[in-house]
């Protein structure tokens, strides 16, 4: 059973990638926001939980408490982590959210933000 | 028995070379050009893809395991065993997998960019059940996109150092 693989790419490699890219094909367009003109709302889960739905017209602040601490602040029509006591800091690095779909995680502390259309259901059904 | 001491010997090297590689990335983190959360080099699968290759699946499966939780526990924490262990052990099911079924179709380039992409399935499918929410998944594309690429570059190293063992000769 000792089989010997190339050490030389070889044509079907190509196989293999395609087969990467057309899977992330696929989950990008099936994770695609639904277009949407009304409100945004930054949605604010912890472990699947919502904690809050925020407007991104109403700048605010909001403070997830947990293993860690994140401070989300929503300024200029935007949401983003704006620090976290993590030990990364991925959820900070991941910037601003401005549109639908839009999402940054802080995983030590299974914290989603994420950008949702007030009316993403209806939109759905409509469309 | 001397066979035995001998690849004993190089499975320990081959932990202590992973956790090396680990930690350079954990001190030069990917995550600082591209933010996207789980995006890495991978150069630990180098040297667990050229023991897959060499002394087969029962040792690349060890060192993995070992390198999941010797890492977790110097520079991680229990979620961050979770993850690894399932993209860890995600990924090189899929390598040998590759290797046994497509062994003479394939180069070592198709199978490490398989290993990377389900590595990061294997992590995302962690997140999302740690998370209770199937979210994460939209980091896919641009994970899988990274994971090829990624993927195809430490293939490049596991081809040259499989060819300076003289794997390709025997």
């Amino acid at each position: 059973m000792k089989t010997k693989l190339s050490l030389k790419f070889k044509a079907r490699d190509a196989f293999v990638i395609a087969a990467a890219l057309l899977i992330a094909a696929a989950v990008f367009l099936l994770t695609l926001p639904k277009a949407n003109d009304g409100r945004l709302y930054a949605e604010i889960s912890r472990n699947g939980e919502v904690l809050a739905s925020l407007p991104l017209d109403a700048d605010a602040e909001y403070i997830v408490n947990g293993d860690y601490e994140n401070v989300v602040t929503i300024a200029d029509g935007s949401a983003f982590f704006s620090s976290a006591t993590c030990p990364n800091g991925d959820c900070v690095h991941a910037g601003r959210l401005t549109k639908a779909g839009q999402l940054a995680v802080c995983l030590p502390n299974g914290v989603t933000l994420r950008i949702v259309g007030a009316e993403a259901g209806v939109d759905a059904i409509a469309g | 028995m001397r066979n035995g001491v001998k690849k004993l010997t190089v499975c320990g090297l081959m932990t202590a070379l992973c956790l090396i590689l680990g930690y350079i990335e954990h001190l030069l983190p990917l995550t600082l050009l591209i933010p996207l959360p789980g995006i890495k080099l991978g150069l630990s699968s180098i040297a667990l893809l050229v023991l897959l290759l060499t002394y087969g699946p029962a040792y690349a499966y060890g060192v993995t395991a070992l390198k999941c939780t010797l890492s977790a526990l110097l520079f991680g924490s229990v979620t961050s065993l979770a993850f690894s262990l399932t993209g860890g052990l995600l990924a090189m099911t899929a390598m040998w997998l590759l290797t046994v079924a497509f062994g003479g179709k394939l180069s070592v380039f198709g199978v490490s960019v398989a290993g990377a992409v389900l590595h990061n399935v294997g992590q995302l499918a962690a997140a999302s059940v740690f998370m209770s929410s199937a979210a994460v998944f939209s980091y896919l594309p641009l994970l899988a996109l990274a994971g090829t690429v990624t993927g195809l570059a430490t293939a490049a190293v596991t081809s040259r150092v499989l060819h300076l063992t003289g794997y390709d000769k025997e």
